[in-house]
């Protein structure tokens, strides 16, 4: 069994708190990452992430969620704790796709990786051409120690 | 007499960013019109003030589909503005860049929005179920697509190693060698992707229209050149605005452009129409195959012209690549930059179309002026008459069949409207 981890970050830096994935992805490559852990800004890939997904065992995902917690706040689930709530319907763009398209793709083709987690950081504000939100940039150190305890194993999950 | 009414709204799932609008009354069009919002505008503002050497990577990160397009054609503005001169080595990597992300945006496209209509699947979440080995082979032709990219890049999606005057980064000899295998093994998957468009019942919609491109004596032009368009004009890029003429609608907050009529065109059927002599002759060959020849006015089509450009893009990879190798590729400095007050277009034909950026820098090297006009925005005007000329063409079918080919149509043209958002909803399962 392929062992690696791929920690992939989500989002745009030009679209205020929608940056905090990267984010936690520029704090993670100023720490100790085991060397069988990639750490990736994956930008707004859509379609793409089921590919980048692929060679991996386990993939943790950092992404900015809304889930009607207060701005700031984070939480790391799985799929089976959460439903990303998302239609299946066609789009008239490729701009249309995002994260829970290609986790549905994935899970169609049956090569979803067999470990994937999910931090998500409520943003305040996602929109063009603003800074990052106070509450928001304020939780980034928290998650990146959270996922990086993860990938080092000094935190475990059940579940 | 015929009511239809149609108005298709999830472009996105953001209120009023795309929305197709469709109103006939007693068999007359009363309404016809696609509503977009595009953000470029917004970066235009975004780069007033930040030095020249951030501007392609912020426009780099516009949207994950035409990073490197976009990235390329910033760089071009810059230097154009700033006088640099490129290295040999330095315009092979960037147009082998340029191949990595036709391909990788094109297979998406054909693959994921196009063929799920044909086959007779909603979407490609129940392709997948239904025809994985095909879902499976764009996967394989979209991951190799994004590490040539990377290679050259430096990393997926949003690439880093591209800068003013070259990179900062060369693949090694290793890495080229690899890459080589990879492509010329991805031949069986362009010959299936040709096989399987081929089979494919486009739907006939003739209207004649203007082409615009880019145009190069010596190539197929993605980067550089002229501009060309069918109806016989030739501009040098300082002169786009000549072409692009934008003017604001009141719906919608993207502007139209026209030139020698009402409309023009601009993508992969635009490209294939203006300079097809240039293909490469595998991807002349698909181009036979599905039935292809310059002038084709059939705005579907624009997604064969793609099949086509895959082909050719894959062949003319193994091209750069070879001649890579042969000439060697090492780590160079990118070319001395000396900051003086200039202005500059940097032009690049993207998966989209043609594509400007036009900058301003001052004396201080910051960005004083920023115009971007992206292909979408000069699709608009085409799209909308497209829409007049078909709806009337089909008013006897059933509602559910006319919004199909509606969506179809707009589909094919595959609109860039980045500013759907791309964080997640989540519902806690309790």
């Amino acid at each position: 069994m392929d062992p690696r981890t791929l920690v992939l970050g989500l989002g745009s830096p030009l679209m205020a708190d929608d940056a905090a994935g990267i984010e936690v992805i520029e704090l993670l490559r100023q720490k100790a990452v085991p060397p069988e852990v990639t750490v990736r800004d994956g930008g707004t890939g859509g379609w793409g992430l089921v590919a980048e997904m692929e060679d991996y065992q386990r993939v943790i995902l950092v992404d900015s969620a809304r889930m009607g917690a207060r701005p700031g706040d984070w939480r790391r689930f799985t799929l089976e704790e959460a439903s990303l709530l998302s239609e299946d319907q066609p789009s008239l763009s490729l701009h249309g796709a995002g994260l829970d398209g290609a986790l549905q793709l994935a899970e169609a083709l049956g090569v979803m990786p067999s470990e994937l987690v999910i931090y998500g950081i409520e943003p305040a504000e996602v929109r063009w051409d603003r800074p990052m939100s106070g509450e928001v940039r304020t939780a980034l150190p928290a998650v990146a120690e959270a996922v990086l305890a993860e990938v080092t194993g000094k935190a475990t999950y059940s579940g | 007499m015929t009511n239809v009414s149609v108005n298709v709204h999830h472009l996105t799932r953001v209120e009023g960013h795309g929305n197709i609008v469709v109103d006939v009354r007693n068999g007359e069009l009363k309404e016809c019109r696609l509503d977009i919002v595009e953000a470029p505008r917004f970066f235009e503002a975004m780069l007033l003030g930040k030095p020249y050497q951030q501007a392609s990577h912020i426009t780099s990160r516009i949207c994950g589909i035409c990073a490197v397009g976009h990235a390329t054609a910033s760089l071009r503005a810059a230097e154009r503005a700033l006088e640099v001169e490129l290295s040999e080595q330095t315009v092979l990597l960037r147009k082998l860049n340029f191949h990595g992300e036709i391909i990788d945006s094109h297979v998406l496209h054909t693959y994921m929005l196009v063929a799920p209509d044909f086959l007779g699947v909603g979407s490609v979440i129940p392709l997948a179920k239904t025809h994985a080995q095909v879902v499976l082979r764009a996967l394989r032709i979209k991951k190799l697509a994004g590490d040539l990219c990377a290679m050259i890049g430096g990393r997926h999606t949003h690439p880093i190693a591209m800068c003013v005057g070259g990179f900062t980064h060369a693949p090694s000899e290793a890495e080229l060698r690899a890459m080589r295998e990879r492509l010329v093994a991805a031949r069986s998957d362009m010959d299936e992707t040709v096989a399987l468009f081929k089979t494919l019942d486009w739907p006939q919609f003739e209207r004649e229209t203007e082409y615009v491109s880019l145009t190069k004596p010596d190539e197929y032009a993605f980067i550089d050149g002229q501009i060309k368009t069918s109806d016989g004009f030739l501009y040098d890029l300082d002169d786009y605005r000549k072409v692009t003429n934008e003017k604001v609608v009141p719906h919608g907050t993207a502007k139209q452009t026209s030139h020698n009529r009402e409309s023009y065109m601009v993508g992969a059927l635009a490209r294939f129409n203006n300079n097809s002599d240039q293909l490469h002759p595998r991807a002349k060959d698909a181009a036979a195959q599905l039935g292809l020849e310059p002038v084709c006015t059939n705005s579907f089509l624009n997604s064969a012209a793609q099949v086509v450009e895959m082909v050719h893009c894959v062949e003319d990879a193994i091209i750069i690549t070879d001649e890579l190798l042969v000439r060697g590729c090492k780590p160079e400095e990118p070319a001395a930059v000396e900051v003086k007050a200039g202005e500059g277009v940097g032009c690049c034909d993207v998966p989209r179309g043609i594509l400007f950026h036009d900058y301003e820098i001052g004396e201080d090297g910051l960005i004083s002026g920023a115009n971007c006009i992206i292909p979408t925005g000069q699709n608009y005007a085409n799209m909308e008459a497209d829409m007049r000329a078909l709806v009337p063409q089909i008013l006897d079918r059933p509602e559910p069949e006319i919004t199909l080919m509606m969506e179809m149509l707009i589909r094919a043209y595959d609109p860039c409207i980045s500013c759907s958002t791309h964080f997640l909803n989540v519902e806690f399962v309790r």
